[in-house]
């Protein structure tokens, strides 16, 4: 997929929009969890560190059996995780601990703030293991001040907030999935039009329609809707210009027929309109040609059969020349089409086996295959007769404007320069060779597509 | 042989008569479709010069309708879009040659000489029977190599039979392809030219059939 579509922006945002949600929500729901694990933790500690102190701090001092009394069975239990200790003030020394330190004491630097706040101390126990702890400053009426440190397995709460996090974690990643291919879906199904106007594109560039259609979503229907009227805005344009021209043609010919043919003699009048009439007649041809020309390369998306053009070609030829003992043979592969306008086809074929009759002595072969160059599909015509050929100076002028090589031959002597300047235009190549036969061989390379890869 | 100008430009139209007239050829003209049609499908011609761009009734229409109608003489068609196209449209509509204009006459009766040869079945710009030699472009008749002259109508009615050899010719089908529509048909002038040219020619090659009209046998005559 390129970078610059619309499928992939849209997918970006969603994905990071979403991944970015999926994250906070994870971190709220996990920090939610271990505060009230911990408000939980410390509640239980503070119960018990009240009735710790209860029980063991007495006005006598410290009163090791009354620990018995506290009803946590774990105190007693060595190394159970659950632990308490009494540190005198100032001196840090551990007058009393819980049975389960088992002669250990646990290490803390400094005490409880004076005024017999309850603080919290994160701590390490016996073997490594982490504890949390609540810790409080008593004062008795005598004695010194005491500091009662109640300390918890902190590992356990932790392994459950682990727990939590996997269970959050892995269900916001079944979330995250589920919504990528919420959002795949939505992008496929929600810029399906824009593929299908792509598609459109594709195939009006193909020449396979003349136009965009399908139904398409009222934001982009009047896109669409613009684009085909100009479209045909766009042919009609060219249509028009064409008849016009058409119509000119018709109109300047017959008067130009008339004064060309009443010009006869060797009278210096006549030979001057002759003269002036001729070149009339050819700049009229010329431009005419070239205007045609000019309007058809404009128009996107033309499509031409190649086995219709031949045919109707060759059996005008065949028809004129049915006089003379010319075969004129033909191999044309099937589904073969031009990429370009109906007209400029025939222009170059007609042209092309005009020539090839007019020269032959016996025999004009045409053939049309499709030629693959560059993964690129192009029509290939040979154009091959048995006539005198051409030298290879001669092949150079006949492509020039106007060339023409024999004057005894009927026509304009346009013929071979506007097939090579439409071939040029289609970005097609022409070459004249020897024939096999001796004569002359055209080969023309143009643009083309076979069906199948419409 | 007779022709049957059809095009609309009156310039044009009497350039092609004026031309045709002089190569020897009884010539009719029309300036639309619907008289070109008539009279295309009411006269027997040898040849058709139609124009495409015709006022009532298109050339193609005109020439479609007369090969629906089972008309068969050749048809030339002048055609000023000489796109590929139109020359397809032209040949499928059943026309036998065309001609773009702008043109010269020479190439219009060049073509015109090619097409009536070509509907007589002959390859060649010369008709050959025995010692007599026809050649169609020069107009010039020889025999053993001697020049004939011959007036024109006299050189119509030969040319008429040589194109036609083997072939009973009535003297009314004479006649139909000898003159235009407008000229006063007698017979009995048939009679005259055909034995003027007996005697011109010295050879004994046109034959009466009693009742039916003449004719020229090419093999009885074979060198």
């Amino acid at each position: 997929m390129r970078r610059n579509s619309l499928s992939v922006r849209l997918a970006a945002i969603a994905g990071i929009g979403s991944a970015i949600a999926l994250l906070v929500a994870g971190l709220v729901f996990i920090t939610l969890f271990r505060q009230s694990v911990e408000r939980n933790f410390d509640a239980r500690l503070n119960v018990l560190l009240q009735t710790l102190v209860g029980a063991t701090i007495t006005e006598e001092g410290i009163d090791q059996a009354g620990a018995a009394r506290i009803g946590e069975p774990r105190f007693a239990l060595p190394q159970s995780g659950w632990y308490w200790q009494i540190r005198d003030i100032p001196g840090g020394q551990v007058l009393a601990a819980s049975a389960s330190l088992f002669g250990d004491y646990l290490a803390l630097g400094d005490f409880p703030p004076a005024d017999g706040a309850v603080r919290i101390a994160v701590l390490e126990g016996p073997a490594g293991r982490g504890l949390r702890g609540l810790e409080r400053r008593i004062s008795p009426a005598s004695g010194p001040s005491l500091a009662v440190l109640v300390a918890g397995d902190a590992d356990a709460m932790a392994a459950e907030i682990g727990r939590f996090r996997f269970v959050v974690f892995s269900t916001l990643a079944i979330f995250a999935v589920i919504l990528a291919i919420g959002m795949a879906g939505l992008v496929r199904f929600g810029l399906r039009p824009l593929r299908q106007v792509r598609d459109a594109l594709k195939r009006l560039e193909r020449g396979e329609k003349a136009s965009l259609e399908g139904e398409y979503p009222e934001e982009i229907a009047p896109l669409v809707d613009d684009l085909n009227t100009l479209l045909r805005s766009n042919r009609e344009i060219v249509e028009r210009a064409r008849t016009h021209v058409g119509n000119l043609a018709h109109a300047l010919k017959t008067p130009i027929a008339v004064l060309m043919n009443e010009a006869r003699g060797e009278d210096p009048l006549a030979i001057k309109m002759r003269r002036q009439g001729a070149i009339m007649q050819d700049q009229i041809h010329h431009h005419l040609d070239r205007a045609q020309i000019a309007a058809q390369t404009n128009v996107i998306g033309a499509l031409t059969p190649v086995a219709p053009v031949i045919e109707g070609i060759l059996r005008v030829m065949r028809k004129v020349h049915e006089a003379r003992a010319i075969t004129i043979e033909d191999d044309v592969a099937p589904d073969l089409r031009f990429r370009g306008e109906k007209q400029d086809l025939e222009e170059i074929v007609g042209n092309l086996v005009d020539n090839a009759c007019k020269w032959a002595a016996n025999r004009v072969v045409i053939r049309a295959r499709s030629d693959a160059k560059a993964g690129e599909s192009r029509l290939h015509l040979t154009i091959d007769d048995d006539g005198p050929g051409l030298p290879g100076k001669s092949r150079e002028r006949a492509l020039r404007r106007g060339a023409r090589l024999d004057e005894t031959k009927p026509g304009s002597g346009l013929g071979l320069s506007i097939v090579f300047e439409l071939v040029e235009l289609y970005g097609g190549t022409i070459r004249l060779e020897d024939a096999v036969a001796g004569g002359l061989s055209a080969q023309v390379f143009l643009p083309a597509i076979e069906k199948d890869d419409a | 042989m007779r022709i049957l100008v059809v095009e609309d430009d009156k310039d044009l139209n009497g350039q092609l008569v004026a031309a045709l007239k002089e190569a020897g050829y009884a010539v009719d003209s029309a300036f639309d479709g619907e008289e070109g049609h008539f009279l295309g499908d009411t006269e027997p011609y040898d040849a058709v010069i139609l124009d495409i761009g015709l006022p009532q009734m298109d050339g193609l229409s005109v020439l479609e309708r007369w090969r629906r109608d089972g008309r068969t003489m050749p048809v030339l068609l002048l055609t000023a879009r000489d796109r590929w196209s139109d020359k397809v449209q032209g040949i499928d509509a059943g026309a036998d040659d065309y001609v773009a204009k702008p043109f010269h006459i020479e190439e219009v009766l060049a073509r015109i000489r090619a097409l009536v040869r070509r509907a007589a079945g002959h390859a060649s710009n010369e008709l050959v029977c025995g010692p007599l030699r026809l050649d169609l472009r020069a107009s010039r008749v020889t025999v053993d190599g001697n020049p004939v002259k011959l007036t024109s109508h006299e050189y119509k009615v030969l040319e008429y039979l040589m194109h036609h050899t083997d072939k009973v010719v009535s003297r009314t089908e004479l006649t139909e392809h000898l003159y235009d529509q407008d000229f006063d048909r007698d017979s009995n002038t048939i009679e005259v030219f055909v034995g003027r040219l007996r005697k011109k020619l010295g050879v004994d090659l046109i034959e009466t059939i009693r009742g039916l009209g003449y004719r020229i046998d090419s093999s009885s005559h074979a060198a």
